[in-house]
């Protein structure tokens, strides 16, 4: 173990990834020591968006399938860690895992009618399925209906067990540990066989299938991981906000294009551009909104507007996102190099 | 029990809402058709089109269907200069910045108006909005009945226009062979604006249609586009007239299962049925195998 | 025992009868050339053995089993491998990455498939662009790539579709040659080609097609002096 933090810390890679942690790690105790609950708040979103954006990306990057519905993965991990939490006493410890698989198997069955769709109807037919979804948690009351759930303030000796804490400092750290998890599970994958095939079936399914490749199979594998990580940022937002509707959770806009929007402005065809995307893109789109609600009350909406203007933006000018441009620029090593792809 | 009448009457006004279904699904059907862009925000030019009419009669007195040209014209207007300013760029970048380019459009378009319009719901009250037809047990409200003709007219009006005149037949061209088309001398790229032009302004005539009896709302698009995703799907993609049929099966699946479950969620049905569709026959109802 | 086994196929497209009842078989070792005039249905053909059309009526059997209507990832398993007229390279993959894909199907770790491809770049002479992305080869060079891409999928039976045209003489030759190196490594080869002069010389036995019926079949003196074939040929302008 430490011959292999060794040698990773020869690579410059390496080197960037030990500081950016670093940083992590002791950004969440500043904000404390300072009182800073929005700063705080801001990194955990920040945190949340670059967990589900990378799982997203496994399947618009790596697979070429984008999705507009992976608010429908995050409410299924956000009601089923509410659910358990509330009706059967299971800890969110246990629940946030629990809430990722049911979104991932929610996933396999909605992969297999719509990967049956061409690439640009399978990115209508999720947000079909995410507008679905909303109506029937809205008219389900086993799930709350349109009021939705709330989990009551726990007694001080039980707030490990519930994962109940004052502000966002706590949730950093658990959502670092589940970033840091997805990390360890995603980097191999895409460095597998799996990952190779995945971006065959991107570039091509007919040559994918001449080589032997079975595109259902390997675009399942692909909603799998994208749907499990996600469901599991939502049990992030439950614990953080103990409160889970369906208007929220199921949102076209604040979930499954925030969730867009981060992963094609860092890059998606690199590997950590979903997580720059998020730290890029969440605190402006956070600010702009703040700052549109309160200085034109009267304009509602206009701050959706202005994330149009973003992402028409970056469609035009940088479709490649912040990490092709700097690869571009020549600040990152090409990744041909890397033994990446690279995307014109 | 439900009576033989209630069904009756569900699947008389669900023809009748399905014609309108048929209308926004006729224009994407035509835009995936011409050009294999999908444009995602679809239904918000019908959102348009609807407020055209709304601020039209509102501000001016002008009755909703003398609207029709109108909120066309105003619409393809917008359609092509979309089509100049934002599909023209992406029409050969990778697949994804297509998608998130109109769905971009769709962002702008759809709260830029609630920005400007205000996020609430707006209703036109005409003068015959509560004429009653009765016939037996079936009765039918007059505007309805209207749009019911009005978009089967729209609908006879574009299908004389791909038959008979150049541009109809050079439309038709593009969508079978595009290189072919473009080595006979057609020129393409104004093909691309006025399919567009045309894809959008015929869903703006549903919007206005819609705008005679139900309340409209700057969000409204969301709704409609699902509905004329699932249509298309249905009527075999870029097929324009199977687009018509099968939104009026829409509307009829829609407007018969609200008996029998809850209103809310008749999208629901339709969504099931879309899901059965593109399993048990995934080039939809009217599509062929391709070579 | 043949290798392949064609059986009385025919796929029809609408009212048109691309492929109608074609039969024929192949050895081990074997190399077939499928030659016809344009819109013969050879490329259809390929297309039905590869599995990416489901034959309307007939049967296929590759190495002893019926490979009728499965998929063309199965077919690939089973050791058919194909290339693709109009090329399909993953374009924004590297070169070595477009070929080490075909090889994990035999080696499913990374590093031995990327080994496995760097041999089979030696083989076809495109181990000097493994690092450039294939979309940007010219097109003697991505037919070269879909050729290297089959190869790696180590098959018993390679289908070749017009992986000639558009080269110069001398590079026409030495692709040739390595038709030929491949074969005695014991690939059977069945390729669909217009270059006469390619096909005339590989192929030990030559298929003639025309409106989707087989009209010929022997080596390649019998059919350069058949009556039906010259016919076939010689009466259309094209040619």
């Amino acid at each position: 173990m430490l011959q292999f933090i060794k040698e990773g810390l020869r690579d410059r890679n390496g080197q960037y990834f030990a500081i950016v942690a670093a940083v992590m790690l002791v950004a969440p105790l500043i904000f404390w020591k300072l009182d800073l609950p929005f700063a705080a708040n801001a990194m955990l979103l920040c945190l949340m968006f670059s967990i589900m954006a990378m799982a997203w990306n496994l399947l618009e990057g790596y697979t070429g399938q984008l999705s507009f519905g992976h608010a429908v993965f995050f409410g299924v991990g956000a009601y089923t860690t509410m659910i358990l939490m509330l009706y059967y006493r299971v800890t969110p410890w246990v629940g946030i895992f629990v809430g990722g698989l049911v979104a991932a198997l929610v996933g396999l069955a909605l992969g297999v009618p719509l990967f049956r769709l061409r690439s640009h109807w399978f990115a209508l037919a999720t947000i079909a399925v995410g507008e679905i979804f909303k109506l029937i948690f809205i008219s389900w009351d086993y799930v709350g209906g349109s009021a939705g759930l709330q989990s009551p303030i726990v007694p001080e000796e039980q707030k490990l067990y519930y994962l109940q804490y004052a502000g966002s400092y706590v949730y950093i750290y658990l959502a670092l540990g589940l970033l840091g998890l997805e990390l360890l599970i995603m980097y191999p994958l895409v460095k597998s066989r799996i990952g190779y095939y995945l971006q065959a079936i991107r570039e091509d399914e007919d040559a994918a299938m001449s080589l032997g490749i079975n595109p259902f199979k390997y675009k399942m594998v692909a909603m799998f991981f994208s749907a499990l990580f996600t469901g599991i940022g939502g049990g992030i937002y439950t614990v953080r906000f103990r409160f889970v509707d369906p208007f929220a959770v199921f949102d076209l806009i604040s979930v499954s294009v925030y969730i867009t929007i981060a992963g094609i402005l860092g890059g998606i065809y690199s590997f950590i551009g979903p997580i720059v995307g998020s730290f890029v893109f969440v605190p402006i789109s956070e600010y702009v909104r703040v700052y549109i609600v309160s200085r034109f009350p009267r304009f509602y909406g206009l701050h959706v507007f202005v994330l149009g203007v973003i992402l028409l933006a970056i469609s035009l000018l940088a479709p490649e996102g912040i990490m092709g441009w700097l690869e571009k620029k020549g600040y990152l090593r090409k990744r041909e190099e890397t033994g990446e792809v690279r995307k014109e | 029990m439900i009576g033989l009448d209630y069904v009756a009457n569900a699947v008389v006004s669900g023809i009748l809402i399905g014609s309108v279904y048929s209308l926004v699904g006729m224009g994407l059907a035509l835009i995936w058709g011409i050009m294999d862009v999908i444009n995602f925000a679809q239904g918000d030019y019908m959102m348009l089109g609807a407020f055209v009419t709304y601020w039209a009669f509102t501000l001016a007195g002008v009755d909703p269907l003398l609207s029709v040209p109108l909120s066309f014209l105003v619409t393809f207007a917008l359609g092509v200069l979309t089509q100049r300013v934002v599909i023209e760029r992406v029409l050969d970048a990778p697949m994804v910045s297509q998608i998130t380019a109109t769905f971009a459009v769709l962002l702008m378009i759809r709260y830029g108006a609630e920005a400007a319009f205000g996020p609430y719901t707006k209703r036109i009250y005409v003068t015959y909005a509560d004429v009653i037809y009765r016939f037996g047990t079936i009765s039918l409200q007059l505007p309805r009945l209207i749009a019911f003709f009005v978009s089967l007219g729209v609908a006879v009006a574009f299908y004389v226009f791909l038959k008979t005149t150049y541009t109809g037949v050079a439309l038709r061209a593009v969508s079978q062979n595009r290189m072919a088309a473009y080595l006979m001398g057609i020129n393409v790229r104004k093909m691309y604006w006025i399919a567009f032009g045309i894809g959008v302004g015929i869903s703006a005539v549903g919007g206005t249609l819609v705008a005679t009896f139900l309340p409209i709302h700057p969000e409204m698009g969301g709704f409609y586009a699902l509905i004329a995703f699932i249509v298309v799907v249905f009527g075999g993609f870029g097929s324009v007239f199977g687009a018509y049929i099968s939104g009026i099966i829409i509307g009829v699946t829609e407007s018969v299962s609200a008996l029998f479950i809850s209103p809310s969620l008749k999208d629901v049905v339709a969504f099931l049925l879309f899901i059965a569709i593109i399993l048990v026959k995934p080039t939809g109802l009217f599509g062929t195998e391709q070579r | 025992m043949s290798l392949l086994e064609v059986k009385g196929v025919v796929k029809r497209f609408g009212g048109l009868v691309a492929v109608n009842d074609v039969s024929f078989s192949m050895d081990e070792g074997e190399r077939v050339g499928l030659i016809g005039p344009n819109g013969a249905g050879k490329t259809t053909l390929f297309n039905l053995i590869s599995g990416y059309y489901r034959p309307d009526k007939g049967r296929i059997f590759f190495d002893g089993r019926d490979i009728t209507g499965r998929k063309p990832y199965e077919i690939t398993k089973l050791g058919v491998g194909r290339t693709f007229q109009i090329v399909k390279p993953l374009s924004n993959l590297t070169v070595l990455d477009n070929v080490a894909i075909g090889a994990l199907l035999r080696h499913p770790d990374v590093n031995e498939a990327r080994k496995r491809a760097e041999e089979v770049l030696k083989l076809t002479g495109l181990y000097e662009k493994r690092n450039m992305r294939a979309g940007s080869l010219n097109l003697p060079e991505k037919k070269r790539l879909e050729l290297s891409r089959a190869l790696a999928t180590e098959p018993k039976l390679l289908l070749l579709d017009e992986v000639v045209a558009g080269l110069n003489p001398s590079e026409v030759d030495e692709l040739l040659k390595l038709l030929r190196e491949i074969n005695e490594s014991g690939v059977t080869i069945l390729m669909v080609e217009h270059v006469m002069r390619a096909v005339m010389n590989i192929s030990e036995r030559i298929i003639v097609m025309d409106y989707g019926v087989k009209i010929a079949e022997g080596t390649p003196q019998e059919i350069a002096s058949d009556p039906r074939v010259i016919e076939a040929y010689l009466g259309r302008e094209e040619l």
